[in-house]
């Protein structure tokens, strides 16, 4: 049985209760109180995650700790008909890492502002601001030609990889208005089966 | 305030059917949408109820439902048809949500700022993607020709420019929209004639045109 270590809020473990879902797969959660308990820093956790990062998958003997490499895992592993990685996995690989620069400066400066730290988040945002405007003229390109995710006619992990960040960009203080492709590409990734929202996210 | 007029909201393309643009002309916040009848409606962004933003909303069928509480207009008036929390009493006759006039032309989304504005339907082209500007529409249009060697105005908010030999040559016609003082988001029409791949095209025009960009905030 997979089980999957997560916090509620946090958006990197949204990316990986998303694909669970899309995939259909039974897992069992443990909830991980990261604000304000701060029980990923304890030492029990850190036995899972010596640097104490969520979430975390455990798959038989298998622990990981990083949200890409679970969603990677999960589609290697548990996708049957090979539709959620294999099909382009160097392209998708890419966005996996726009994903995690997402989630280092827009997800970051979120969860700055939402767990009211008094820090200034405006140079994480600085960092986003780019990011966003390629994953627009990516996506605004992509559907000029009939392809509607990111990687082609249908949803693979990079799509997950990046909707997580920028479905909650308001959260941080970014307007989505500026970003219409990504906003169209919200909705596609909304009617994927199996799609479920957490706070601040809303359903088709 | 811009002078008023005609200014694109959107692609007509990119306005897919059941999807709601958030856009901002002039300082009024709109929800731009595309109901199952096809048409493309502005409306005011804004629910009478508690005034949260139409465009996180959603489309069911030729209506467009509010995400807070669920209350719903009809695309034809504007007019609200139900309120979830009294599904056995009639919706407060007087509510209507103020629509802009629009019309769709050359493969976008039109919206008049004023009221009975003439419109002038531009030469058609290749729709290319909209790129937001950190400046107002006369300080970006007088930036623009003062960069873009052989470009010139067309009225108060279109020019004609060329891309670079290298980027193509072709030539586009620019067509501005104001959103705030500091704010004006650029359409375009690129007249390349029928290509085999006209993205690659689309392509070329938004590179070039977020060159431009990045020229602009560095000067500023």
């Amino acid at each position: 049985m997979i089980r999957l270590h997560h916090y509620e809020l946090s958006a990197e473990c949204y990316k990986v209760r998303l694909l669970l879902s899309m995939l259909g797969l039974a897992h069992e959660t443990v909830q991980v109180d990261m604000y304000p308990g701060a029980a990923h820093l304890s030492d029990s956790y850190r036995r899972l995650s010596p640097l104490g990062r969520l979430p975390v998958v455990e798959d038989g003997d298998l622990v990981l700790d990083d949200a890409n490499a679970i969603l990677v895992h999960l589609a290697a592993s548990h996708d049957p008909g090979g539709t959620w990685f294999a099909r382009a996995p160097g392209q998708i690989a890419q966005w996996l890492g726009y994903g995690a620069a997402l989630a280092a400066s827009l997800g970051a400066a979120r969860l700055m502002d939402c767990f009211d730290t008094g820090m200034d988040s405006a140079p994480l945002i600085a960092r986003a601001l780019p990011i966003l405007d390629a994953l627009d003229r990516h996506l605004w390109l992509e559907a000029a030609e009939g392809h509607f995710y990111l990687c082609g006619t249908g949803p693979t992990i990079a799509d997950i990889a990046c909707f997580a960040d920028t479905v909650l960009a308001e959260e941080a203080g970014v307007a989505l208005r500026r970003y219409p492709a990504v906003r169209r590409w919200h909705d596609r990734v909304r009617m994927i089966p199996g799609f479920i929202v957490m706070p601040g996210v809303f359903p088709r | 305030m811009t002078r008023a007029g005609w200014y694109p909201l959107a692609g007509a393309g990119d306005l897919a059917e059941g999807h709601i643009v958030d856009a901002v002309l002039d300082g009024r916040a709109l929800a731009v949408w595309r109901g199952a009848d096809r048409i493309a409606r502005a409306w005011e962004n804004r629910c009478p109820h508690r005034g949260v933003r139409l465009s996180i909303g959603s489309v069911v069928g030729d209506e467009l439902v509010c995400r807070y509480h669920g209350w719903r207009f009809a695309g034809a008036d504007g007019r609200c048809t139900r309120v979830p929390a009294h599904p056995n009493s009639a919706p407060p006759s007087g509510l209507r949500i103020q629509a802009r006039p629009v019309r769709e032309a050359a493969g976008i989304v039109w919206c008049d700022s004023g009221e009975g504005s003439e419109f002038v339907e531009p030469e058609p082209g290749i729709v290319a993607r909209p790129l937001m500007f950190a400046m107002g529409l006369v300080a970006l249009r007088g930036a623009m020709l003062g960069a873009l060697g052989g470009s010139s105005a067309i009225g108060e908010a279109w020019l004609r420019a060329s891309l670079p030999h290298e980027a193509g040559g072709w030539t586009v016609t620019l067509l501005l929209r104001p959103a705030g003082p500091h704010e004006c988001w650029v359409h375009g029409l690129v007249h390349a004639g029928a290509p085999a791949r006209p993205v690659a095209i689309a392509r070329a025009q938004t590179d070039w045109l977020a060159g431009v960009r990045r020229l602009f905030e560095n000067s500023l």
